[in-house]
């Protein structure tokens, strides 16, 4: 077995400033879709400062994958190998890949619901995720720059819809707000809990560190991406609830696409359905992203060419997105793996932390 | 039959040329001089009133008679004229090569010298430069024509271009390196770049990319673009061509590596940037708000020409919704009486539009002007009598076509007609998502693209926002101080930036 | 090379056998305004206003009934009525009969908001009389369900009625502490006008409010009034008995004090109205002392007109303003059992501050 690729060539690096779209574009996704309902239930109108205190603990999460990373001088496969040995490490890897490849799937197929029940119902879904699926491989044969750049388009270009986000105000009621704080702490910690599954993306940060021009450097933009993330996770919830009422807001499944059903300009009414088009540009980084993290992991951990490992993964994928027909079984998937990235990054990334601390110690 | 027997013999001979160590060199001259003599313009006489005959050849038809009268054959007849050394003294002409090197001899022939030999025997020939210089005037620029600015543009010779470029920067570190491509054609090609502004690096992957060509003839520019861009299998240009000397000229001084072509009246710029095709050099004429405006408003006919036809597709065939509903009676009344689904209407007169663009620019000027007129007039108003399309697609396809006329650079301009198509087709599929689909495809392809092995969406991919000041809106000559990242120049201050900012009072 | 021929080849397949349901504009039949009853057997029935675009331009309004137990079979029934499909996402207005309304509206909403093609600025109308003739007569230039759309529209921004649609319905009839409302529209002398209220407890009519009441319900319930304009009857001295001024561009605000929320709460309403006296009915000039006189007329009228109403919402047990939503965003652990109960027996008090800014273009 041939040793891990430690330093990536100068050349395929990027700019430290990047990492705030890679963390920001790899957080929103179609979680922003529909993140409200869950909150909502648990806190009421306090949903907004759960979304707030969720947001805090992943920069705390930031901070420690930033300190992981820096002790151990290379991604999260050769981290694992280095702490665990060959065996451990690798199924600890394992876990790892089969986990970012799942969010890749998970987004994909979740979109295509959205697609089925608000668009076209009889979507051919193999023809439009082998469609789907192509333009991804495309995509990621150009190289970890390419998937950079498509995040950061992924942040700019649509960010034009945060416009549309104006027309609701007339119908808003900001009363429905008040009075902030009127729920137990342990419905906010609920509430907490869940929406830390919306902003669980960043994972990927753990791949791509080695890709990084100058890593201690893009710590700030790591956490200022995180930021833009809460603020639009928040500001999106408090102008759900005022335009709702929680009570309505609670019965929603996709309270953002509801709300663009209000947007009206001369030329164009209905706005969900101009947003759930230029959606398909914001899933495609957490797609691209992730696939690339699993496929990267499979490289290093596997040393199997890179893309022979995605057309696997891609394949695979199309398979199994064939077969998830019914709405029950993608939320049952969703769930799983937002409940294992939940684990992973909110449980076994402490312990990752104190153990390589404990190993730099040691030394 | 003739070019056919030439071609193999001169296959002959460069097999000859490669086994040059062990040479034949007199037998060589002879046969060449045999073989050339084939061609009836190739022409050999004796001058016998000289006090020693002189043997001249040459090809008449490369030849300037006009030096050969006048230059050289009244001073043939001196008594002094004794060996080939005495030549170089007696004519009143700087560049006389005397040499026995056959190769060499035939490529000076070929391209316009007189060989004059001074006794058939001998291998040893002095080559007289005489090439005949047929080339148009510099003229007006047509394709980017501009009303303020200079009106010269390139013309087919290399030396004027070169002579057109030298003029406005009359520097001894503007460097041109020549090259000959093409087996048949040996045009000659010259990098153009200036020394301790330019790359090395961008110089060097030119002048690589240009010496590994093999080609048999090059007979433009855009041979050559061709074959050294980066990505082949793109339609998008990824190397700038134009015809203005200036704009040459000027972007040579921000730190690109510009290429020129004998027998090109178009130079080719590199390394650049998606952005910069649609900026015209006329921008930098104008007033820094007014050419903002203006980059803005092309860049908008961009957007526009390529998605609107799309957009109408979809929203006609799945989005009913999404018209507003004052619209829909205008839309439902222009297309009540038509048979054909949307997208067979958009695309008959898209190809309508294409056949008026096409034939307007394969007739000659005046006949294409009248035919683009009638042409538009007739078939659109009689299609849409016809019931055959609805006038409000046809004002919208109309649109579309003049605003991808917007765009400066002509190649960029039949890319953005191209593009359409695709996006039409999944328009028609999947409606709105496919036209998103279709944009992702689009943008991922740009990302992927390099020119000159920069990358191709810069400064928006990898964000420089320095290099943003002369990108869709232009700021005016004093922010534009630094030449652009994305360049890499050796040195980057293009002027002293004036460092004097301070706010003056009110009225003092 | 041949790889990328192969992704297009695969890619060309995918897109050419993908086709989805087309709804072609020209080719479907929009649906602008749909009338619900009951017919004497207790079955729905249903009238579709559907757009005739006639080749002179003009467009006219056709009219489509069916009867049946639910309503999207009544679509299907439509269907066979019809050359082309009937599509929903064009539906501007429903309209619903009183009688049915009375028995509760929800699951006849139910086929508008589970929709994802009708608008959420769709209206709603309780229709008094005849719903077919209404339906039936051409009104405008315009189809039918397009001239209701507009005449709505027309009176939210100008005239007295608040905003409403069918986003706000669902949000206050979900929403603790408001009751939804929907206007009523009746046909007279051949043209169709707002008529009132319709007033609700959960989904069902409870109740009416007249015309002339639209105006003191929107200066106390609507966020924004800015165009409103009301009759004045001068009633404070004698010597102007019988007199009136019309004050046109009125802008309202209001100010809620709520004191002792736990027993009876007493619950304070301060509005201030701003408008401008534009017509006087003796004609003569507006001076210092007339202006103040229709000051103190409207003052006294508007409070008691609007006590008169919250007494009738009080008797009613509904609360269309939204005085409990008030008093649930000052108060933690608001409970909406107690207030129902407590509701009834409130102390509300409306305290109103008139000023007339302006006299038009002469004295």
């Amino acid at each position: 077995m041939k040793a891990m690729q430690r330093k990536v060539n100068e050349r395929y690096m990027i700019t430290a400033s990047l990492v705030f779209f890679l963390i920001h574009s790899m957080q929103i996704g179609i979680g922003i879709l529909s993140y409200q309902q869950d909150i909502v239930k648990s806190a009421g109108n306090d949903s907004w400062i759960a979304v707030i205190f969720a947001g805090l603990i992943v920069h705390i999460i930031i901070w420690m994958m930033y300190k992981i990373l820096k002790n151990g001088k290379g991604d999260l496969i050769t981290i694992h190998y280095d702490l665990f040995g060959k065996w451990l490490g690798g199924i600890f890897s394992l876990i790892w890949i089969i986990y970012y490849w799942a969010i890749g799937l998970v987004v994909i197929r979740s979109y295509l619901e959205v697609v089925q029940v608000w668009m076209f119902p009889d979507i051919s879904i193999w023809q439009f995720s082998l469609i789907f699926l192509s333009l991804v491989y495309y995509l990621l044969i150009g190289g970890f720059r390419v998937v950079t750049g498509i995040c950061f388009l992924g942040v700019v270009i649509p960010a034009y819809l945060l416009l549309t986000l104006i027309f609701p105000i007339e119908f808003t009621e900001f009363r429905n707000l008040l009075p902030i704080w009127n729920h137990s702490l342990k419905d906010i910690s609920l509430a907490t809990k869940d929406m830390t599954l919306s902003y669980l993306g960043l994972s990927t940060l753990l791949m791509f560190y080695p890709y990084l021009k100058n890593p201690e450097r893009s710590q700030k933009w790591a956490h200022g991406g995180n930021l833009l993330t809460m603020l639009l996770y928040a500001g999106l919830m408090i102008l759900s609830i005022a335009y709702f009422g929680q009570g309505y807001l609670s019965r929603i499944i996709w309270p953002t696409l509801t709300m663009w059903k209000i947007v009206e300009l001369p030329f164009v009414e209905r706005f969900e359905y101009v947003g759930i088009s230029s959606w398909a540009l914001i899933i495609l980084p957490n797609i691209c992203l992730s696939f690339w993290a699993a496929s990267r992991g499979v490289r290093q951990l596997l040393r199997f060419s890179q893309r022979k490992a995605l057309i696997g993964m891609l394949l695979m994928t199309w398979i199994i997105i064939y077969f998830l027909q019914e709405r029950q079984q993608i939320e049952m998937l969703s769930s799983y793996v937002s409940m294992t990235g939940f684990y992973l990054i909110v449980i076994y990334l402490p312990l990752l932390f104190v153990f390589s601390y404990l190993r730099l110690l040691r030394r | 039959m003739r070019i056919h027997r030439w071609y193999k013999k001169k296959k002959k001979n460069d097999n000859q040329q490669k086994d040059n160590i062990n040479p034949e060199v007199d037998d060589s001259l002879e046969s060449l001089i045999k073989q050339m003599k084939v061609s009836n313009d190739f022409i050999y006489f004796k001058n016998d009133q000289s006090p020693q005959p002189i043997h001249l050849y040459y090809f008449m038809s490369l030849v300037d008679s006009e030096i050969i009268h006048r230059d050289i054959l009244p001073y043939l007849n001196r008594e002094s004229l004794t060996s080939l050394q005495k030549l170089k003294q007696e004519l009143p002409i700087e560049n006389i090569e005397i040499t026995s090197d056959v190769n060499k001899i035939e490529q000076k022939v070929l391209r316009g010298s007189i060989i004059i030999q001074l006794d058939k025997s001998s291998t040893e020939v002095a080559l007289i430069r005489a090439e005949l210089n047929k080339a148009r005037e510099v003229s007006l620029p047509e394709v980017e024509f501009s009303v303020v600015g200079p009106k010269e543009s390139f013309v087919e010779s290399l030396d004027t271009n070169l002579n057109l470029i030298r003029k406005r920067l009359p520097i001894p570190e503007l460097q041109i390196a020549e090259y000959s491509v093409g087996k048949l054609s040996k045009t000659r090609v010259a990098v153009v770049s200036i020394e301790g502004i330019t790359n090395e690096e961008n110089v060097n992957t030119v002048k690589q990319r240009i010496q590994a060509i093999e080609f048999d003839t090059i007979n433009d520019s855009s041979y050559i673009v061709q074959l050294i861009t980066d990505n082949k299998n793109s339609p998008f240009p990824q190397l700038i061509d134009t015809e203005r000397p200036d704009r040459i000229a000027s972007v040579l001084a921000e730190g690109k590596v510009a290429i020129l072509v004998d027998g090109a009246p178009h130079g080719i710029l590199g390394p650049t940037t998606f952005i910069e095709f649609f900026s015209a050099f006329e921008d930098y004429f104008l007033n820094w708000i007014t050419a903002s405006f203006f980059r803005l408003i092309r860049l908008f006919a961009v957007i526009f020409s390529i998605l609107i036809t799309p957009i109408y597709v979809a929203v006609l065939t799945y989005h009913y919704e999404l018209i507003p509903k004052d619209l829909v009676s205008i839309l439902v009344i222009s297309r009540r009486e038509i048979p054909l689904p949307p997208i067979l209407e958009a695309i008959f007169l898209e190809i309508a539009i294409e056949l008026l663009r096409e034939a307007g620019a394969r007739l000659p000027t005046k006949v294409g002007q009248t035919i683009g007129i009638v042409g538009g007039i007739v078939i659109g108003t009689a299609s849409v009598e016809a019931g055959l399309t609805s006038n409000v697609l046809l004002i919208i396809v109309a649109l579309a076509a003049l605003a991808s006329f917007t765009t400066p650079v002509y190649k960029m301009g039949n890319t953005i007609r191209l593009i359409r198509f695709p996006f039409l087709i999944f328009a028609h599929f999947w409606g709105l998502l496919g036209v998103a689909i279709c944009f992702c495809f689009t943008i991922t392809h740009l990302l992927k693209l390099t020119s000159l092995g920069r990358p191709f969406l810069e400064p928006i991919f990898p964000p420089r926002i320095s290099d943003l000041k002369d990108a869709v809106i232009r700021l005016p000559f004093n922010f534009q101080a630094k030449r652009p990242i994305q360049l890499q120049t050796e040195d980057t201050m293009r002027f002293k930036q004036n460092k004097a900012k301070d706010k003056r009072e009110i009225d003092e | 090379m041949k790889r990328i021929l192969l992704l297009i080849v695969i890619c060309l397949l995918g897109v050419l056998s993908a086709c989805v349901q087309k709804q072609i504009l020209d080719d479907v039949q929009l649906v602008t305004a749909i009338g619900y009853e009951l017919t004497n057997e207790n079955e729905l029935k249903a009238t579709a206003v559907t757009p005739i675009y006639k080749p002179d331009k003009t467009i006219i309004s056709d009219i489509f009934t069916e009867t049946g137990p639910l309503s999207k079979e009544i679509r299907k029934q439509l269907n066979m009525q019809s050359s082309r499909p009937f599509v929903s996402g064009k539906i501007e207005i429903g309209l619903y009969s009183k009688d049915l309304a009375q028995k509760g509206m929800l699951d006849l909403l139910d086929t508008f908001y589970r929709d994802p093609a009708v608008g959420s600025r769709a209206y709603l109308a309780i229709v008094d009389g005849n719903m077919q003739s209404l339906l039936e007569k051409q009104y405008g230039q315009q189809d039918n369900g397009i001239y209701l759309s507009h005449m709505f529209e027309q009176n939210i921004d100008t005239g007295s009625l608040p905003r409403t649609n069918l986003n706000q319905f669902l949000s206050a009839y979900y929403s603790q502490g408001i009751d939804p409302f929907i206007p009523i529209v009746k046909q007279e002398n051949g043209q169709v006008k707002l008529d009132g209220h319709a007033l609700f407890r959960g989904d069902k009519m409870v109740g009416e409010l007249s015309a002339k009441n639209m105006f003191i319900f929107k200066v106390l319930m609507d966020k924004y009034t800015k165009q409103d304009s009301t009759a004045v009857k001068l009633t404070e001295t004698n010597q102007r008995e019988g007199e009136y001024v019309s004050v046109l561009k009125i802008r309202a605000k209001r100010v809620y004090k709520i004191e002792n929320t736990t027993e009876v709460p007493k619950i304070t309403i301060n509005v201030k109205i701003e408008g401008n006296v534009e017509e006087y009915s003796e004609g003569q000039q507006i001076d210092k002392k007339i202006i103040k006189t229709a000051q103190k007329s409207m003052q006294s009228q508007v409070k008691k007109q609007a006590d008169d109403m919250i007494s009738m919402f009080q008797e009613l047990r509904i609360d269309p303003i939204g005085i409990g939503g008030q008093v649930r965003s000052r108060q933690r652990n608001w409970d909406e059992n107690h207030w129902l109960d407590v509701y009834p027996n409130a102390d509300i008090n409306v305290d109103v501050q008139v000023s007339l800014t302006e006299t038009g273009i002469v004295e």
